[in-house]
């Protein structure tokens, strides 16, 4: 009876299936949680920002109450972990590289918004930097709870679309990255610099998963037999 | 076995889904790096009465010499004694008088920054400085900063205008961890020289002693004007 209701409205179904896509995590209940805790920060945002947007007789909202410096706090807090930390305790506790990816990118994407000014600004560029390397640590998770292996390149089923998209996701990282690093003045760099340490993970993930995926293309390529009909 | 054929379109879509990324993604801004030498200019005339004895009181001037915070929820916003310093006014700025009204003078010495890829608003903490006219604190009337939530570390500035003065509040703010703390005054001020210098302002550094040094800054503000 239910399933016929979701049928007619067709919604449901509909964010269930993005929800179970595995590129955006493993088990769809802790995709939901990670989703859930993205719309929490946006509404956090959403406080604060109309805190200085909304005004009663030409005085901000945030004039009448010093709580809003209680919200930006957390909402500095909260940005800057999930910019920073949140994205790999994610791809380690659910895999998808795609949500992994993302996450860091949805408090500056407000931001932007907020503000108008779209510039690969040093937020931007950290960010991109853990999503590149979340993004490859959750192909390996997801690897090692497949198979079981701390080595899950070896084997034989490796999931050539999701090491593509990551492989995707890794190489627009590094080249906003790099063009970050070429433009920005000494002070940027500086600030920058304790991340630039986080690309040894998808230098190292993505390297040792394409060698894999060439080893086993040749391997296969050699056993076939030259001729076809 | 995937065919030759349906790898190379995967790898094509592939390439082209990489590029229109990174086409979509923004450019970093045109930031002027900060340790540059600034040509030092004589404060214009505006300012010259206020450059031969320290400014000791928010009433002495137009220019506010500290930002406060208020110390309780729903404060007397005339109470002097209810609001406590937080941070020194080290920049003024004395945009062209011709520009217009306060409000449009301001926005005018903010587009500088804007032009820098500073985000306006950006979060942050609400602050305020005396309005003498008014005889009350004043909410920041602009704000800017090189990133919305300054992750690793940022450049902010809390501008006030007052009589076509604006008085900048101009720090570097250490990372998030996981609240800001003040990294340096002094850096902020050699930040807003080099922008300003580089955007055809004059600039005169350490110009008028507000007398209101913290840490590692010494009390003398520099006065930028725009180049007439």
């Amino acid at each position: 009876m239910s399933t016929d209701s979701h049928r007619v409205f067709g919604r449901r179904p509909a964010v269930r299936d993005v929800l179970e896509h595995p590129l955006l995590g493993l088990d769809p209940r802790r995709t939901a949680i990670a989703v859930g805790y993205l719309a929490v920060l946006g509404g956090l945002f959403a406080v604060s920002y109309a805190g200085t947007a909304i005004t009663i007789d030409g005085a901000a909202l945030e004039t009448l109450t010093p709580r809003f410096d209680t919200v930006s706090t957390v909402l500095i807090a909260l940005a800057t972990a999930t910019i920073a930390i949140v994205p790999f305790l994610y791809a380690a506790w659910n895999g998808g590289p795609v949500l992994s990816f993302a996450m860091p990118l949805v408090p500056v994407a407000f931001g932007t918004l907020a503000t108008g000014q779209y510039v690969l600004g040093l937020d931007a560029a950290i960010a991109l930097t853990v999503g590149g390397a979340a993004s490859t640590l959750a192909l390996f998770a997801t690897g090692v709870r497949r198979t079981g292996s701390l080595r899950p390149w070896r084997t034989a089923d490796l999931d050539g679309t999701h090491l593509l998209v990551v492989t995707m996701l890794a190489v627009v990282a590094a080249v906003s990255v790099g063009r970050f690093v070429a433009g920005s003045p000494p002070r940027n760099l500086e600030w920058y610099a304790p991340f630039a340490a986080l690309w040894l993970v998808p230098v190292a993930v993505v390297g040792v998963y394409w060698q894999a995926a060439m080893r086993t293309a040749i391997a296969t390529r050699t056993e076939r037999p030259d001729s076809e009909p | 076995m995937p065919t030759r054929r349906s790898l190379l379109r995967t790898g094509g879509l592939a390439g082209i889904g990489t590029l229109a990324a990174i086409a979509a993604l923004p450019s970093p801004p045109d930031a002027t790096p900060i340790d540059r030498t600034v040509e030092g200019a004589e404060p214009p005339d505006r300012v010259t009465r206020w450059s031969d004895e320290p400014i000791t009181t928010e009433a002495e001037t137009s220019i506010a010499r500290y930002q406060y915070r208020p110390m309780s929820a729903r404060v007397d916003r005339t109470d002097a004694d209810a609001f406590v310093a937080t941070a020194p006014i080290n920049v003024v700025v004395l945009p062209d008088p011709a520009t217009g009204t306060d409000g449009e003078a301001l926005e005018h010495v903010m587009s500088v920054l804007e032009d820098e890829g500073w985000l306006r608003q950006p979060e942050e903490y609400t602050r305020y400085a005396w309005d003498r006219t008014e005889g009350a604190f004043v909410r920041q009337q602009a704000t800017a900063a090189e990133t919305y939530y300054g992750t690793s570390g940022r450049l902010h500035v809390r501008c006030w205008s007052f009589d076509g003065v604006v008085s900048v509040q101009a720090h570097e703010d250490t990372g998030a961890r996981p609240k800001h703390g003040i990294a340096s005054y002094k850096r902020g001020r050699k930040a807003m020289a080099a922008i300003y210098a580089e955007a055809g302002w004059d600039v005169s550094p350490t110009a008028i002693d507000l007398d209101n040094a913290r840490r590692d800054y010494d009390g003398m503000a520099t006065v930028i004007t725009e180049a007439s």
